[in-house]
């Protein structure tokens, strides 16, 4: 019996649709609590992906009775196909909180609730990402950016003690507050703990001070336009959001991309996955005090950046991601450059982790704050964190796109989830990403790397150009390429997990409403909760190895 | 030999105390000025690989890696400024040593880049802070940075700052 047999069976009442790959379940908000659970609990669909609101007050192609929706994703990891279970609702109405099905629940709909105004039954409504001066609700479509004349205090938490412990036990603790200054911790984000000794008892976060307003800023600009955001949201492997952002419009538009444009693009992915392990392992291995593993991790990350200047002259940030395909080819030499960049680093990593793996001050974080693969998809975790929990999940090889299925890769798995583990599958990955790149320069196809749709080509290549190609070249930079009302979700396994862009359409140009699901949001979610009763020191090994990159917590 | 007035003079130099220490002090910025990094994103990561890797910022010893704000020169800021941030940046500054001299890295600390039609960033680090360096880039790459650094440092010698500059127009 397939899933949408299944699925039907359980909840005759309700309507299942499918939506392109994807399935959709619209229910009522009284039974939504329910359904949800038995779709976790009888369905398989376990993993939590996101939370979505939208505001449908301004969707002009097909107008709904209630204004807001909001949408739970989900992901049944065995037979990967993912749900949307949608709710409907006004503006006065509440919604049951599932927090207590998954516990990455939690920040997800105190964002709904912050950016829409929607309430959440027990569930303290508490700002998550925005100041605390702005006023309204910032991703409702008739908001207006208007702050209150209070001026906005430095953001405090909240750190009531505890009830039951005792006034001796209160001596002995204290709380220590890890904010951007201090010289322990690299990130933008707050940490406040609180310490018996050098245990850490309980720890609370906030986020948001990086905080971009990524998703309304996205529902003004063209499609073409929103590449370079997309980059900026994983910074340190750049190319795999651009690629991510640049797929998610392609399959929405049913275009197919040559065959070199797709090569180009996996092996452009795979040296960003080396890139952002690279500099995960390096700022982890500083934050240790490995002082010259971490030099050799940055020495990784000059090795291909140094490719990247090669092909397309930027560091970090590249130009070169277009919907539709590439803007350059390889140059010539490139090739080899790479292949040679390939054995050196391949010698390095062999280096560094004859000085890591077997090191008794690395060896200390074995076994130390190590979370089950059952708690790591209660909290929606992804990528390398969850496979260092040994679940074996890599969308490359379960729901492969472009040529993932035609190389041969292996996926590196730990047992305990703890930072030594993450640190071995990340220098794993590493390995088996150069193997990719390898692979594909042995088989690199010819032609050409942009496609020649004509809705996204620009008409260049005759002689003369007439005033019908230049109207029509005018539209496009415009107006931009219409995309057929709808929903469109598309995924990619990002450096941490999965990069996924959830696109609502309304028939134009621009995204309706675009949510970015980032891994390292509900990856950093964890945090707090996994750092209790083990050392600080730990407690910074767990926080470097997490690699949460305030980019896509914040957006 | 007697000990002259002649031959005092030319062994010592007599000066107050407060000129003394300030020369001291201007003597010790410039050979190894203090840096407070404060970078956020991308352009952390620029500002990591001009310190870490290839190449050293001067020919002279530079820095610690991680300085308190209380023992910092110069505070370098490179990301957008969020509103949220805003508080805990003027916290920083304040706490700079006196004087203070400030360099923006980046397309976001300068203007607020692609940001800076959203409603939660600062379109300029200059609305807030008196800015004495800019590094333009999107993120500036490391030899850029290097030449802001050398651009810092001629101001730092000649103990030029915008800083300076406020304090008189206070005055």
């Amino acid at each position: 019996m397939n899933i949408l047999e299944s699925i039907k069976s359980s909840f005759p009442g309700l309507s299942v649709t499918q939506v392109g790959p994807d399935f959709e379940l619209e229910v009522s908000s009284v039974s939504l609590y329910d359904v949800l659970r038995i779709l976790k609990r009888e369905q398989g669909f376990i993993l939590l992906l996101d939370i979505i609101g939208v505001d449908y007050s301004k969707y002009t192609s097909q107008p709904k009775e209630k204004r807001f929706s909001v949408i739970y994703h989900l992901l049944h990891m065995e037979a990967h196909t993912r749900l949307r279970v949608k709710v409907n609702l006004n503006e006065n109405e509440a919604i049951t909180s599932i927090k207590d099905l998954w516990s990455a629940a939690a920040w997800a709909e105190q964002e709904v609730a912050e950016m829409y105004g929607l309430e959440f039954e027990q569930h303290k409504t508490k700002k998550l990402l925005t100041p605390s001066h702005l006023k309204g609700f910032a991703l409702r479509k008739d908001w207006q950016p208007a702050f209150s004349s209070k001026p906005q205090e430095l953001s405090n938490i909240d750190f009531p003690w505890l009830a039951d412990i005792s006034d001796d036990e209160r001596l002995c603790r204290k709380v220590i507050d890890i904010n951007p200054s201090n010289p322990a911790i690299q990130g933008t984000f707050i940490v406040k703990a609180e310490v018996l000794g050098t245990v850490v008892k309980r720890a609370k976060v906030e986020i948001g001070l990086q905080h971009r307003g990524v998703e309304k800023l996205c529902e003004s600009k063209l499609f073409s336009q929103i590449i370079p955001l997309a980059e900026r949201l994983n910074y340190s492997s750049p190319m795999i959001g651009a690629i991510a952002w640049a797929k998610t419009v392609e399959t929405a538009l049913g275009i197919e991309l040559t065959d070199r444009a797709q090569a180009l693009r996996m092996i452009m992915m795979e040296l960003s996955r080396a890139l952002d392990h690279a500099t995960c392992l390096s700022s982890m291995a500083s934050d240790l005090r490995a002082w010259d593993a971490s030099a050799i991790f940055s020495r990784i990350r000059e090795h291909i950046s140094n490719l990247f200047v090669a092909y397309h002259g930027a560091r970090l940030m590249g130009p070169s991601v277009r919907i539709g395909g590439m803007i350059q080819d390889l140059p010539v030499g490139w090739v080899t450059q790479c292949l040679e960049t390939i054995n050196i680093i391949q010698s390095e990593l062999a280096e560094v982790t004859s000085l890591l793996t077997r090191a008794p001050s690395w060896l200390v974080f074995h076994g130390e704050a190590g979370l089950s693969a059952a708690q790591a998809l209660d909290w929606g975790m992804t990528g390398p964190c969850l496979r260092a929990c040994g679940v074996n999940y890599d969308l490359r090889k379960n729901s492969p796109y472009y040529f993932y299925q035609d190389v041969e890769f292996d996926v590196p798995l730990g047992i305990n989830g703890d930072p030594y583990d993450r640190y071995l599958v990340r220098v794993e990955e590493i390995f088996q990403s150069l193997r990719i790149i390898s692979q594909v320069l042995d088989h690199i196809p010819s032609g050409l790397i942009q496609t020649d749709d004509p809705r996204l080509a620009k008409p260049t290549g005759a002689m003369r150009l007439t005033s019908a190609d230049y109207a029509k070249h005018f539209d496009l930079y415009q107006n931009g390429t219409p995309l057929n009302s709808g929903e469109y979700y598309s995924f990619i396994e990002s450096s941490n997990g999965e990069l996924g862009f959830f696109l609502i359409s309304d028939g134009e140009g621009k995204p309706y409403r675009l949510k970015i699901r980032g891994p390292s949001f509900y990856h950093f979610q964890s945090f707090p909760s996994s750092i209790e009763n083990i050392s600080l020191g730990s407690a910074a090994a767990v926080l470097a190895s997490l690699n949460a990159i305030t980019g896509e917590i914040d957006r | 030999m007697t000990l002259s007035n002649d031959l005092l003079d030319r062994l010592v130099v007599t000066t107050n105390k407060n000129s003394f220490i300030e020369w001291l002090d201007r003597r010790a910025r410039d050979n190894s000025p203090w840096v407070f990094p404060f970078g956020l994103s991308c352009c952390a990561l620029e500002h990591t690989a001009t310190f870490g890797a290839h190449n050293m910022i001067t020919q002279s010893s530079f820095s610690p890696a991680r300085v308190k704000p209380e023992d910092a020169d110069m505070m370098i800021f490179g990301g957008s400024i969020s509103l949220k941030l805003l508080p805990i940046l003027q916290d920083f500054h304040k706490r700079l040593k006196e004087p203070k001299w400030v360099m923006g890295i980046g397309a976001c600390a300068a203007s607020g880049g692609l940001y800076a039609d959203g409603y939660s960033v600062v379109p300029g680090l200059n609305l807030e802070f008196p800015v004495d360096v800019y590094v333009p880039g999107c993120p500036p790459d490391p030899t850029q940075l290097n030449h802001g650094f050398e651009l810092l440092r001629d101001r730092m010698k000649n103990n030029i700052s915008r800083w300076h500059a406020e304090q008189e127009s206070i005055v």
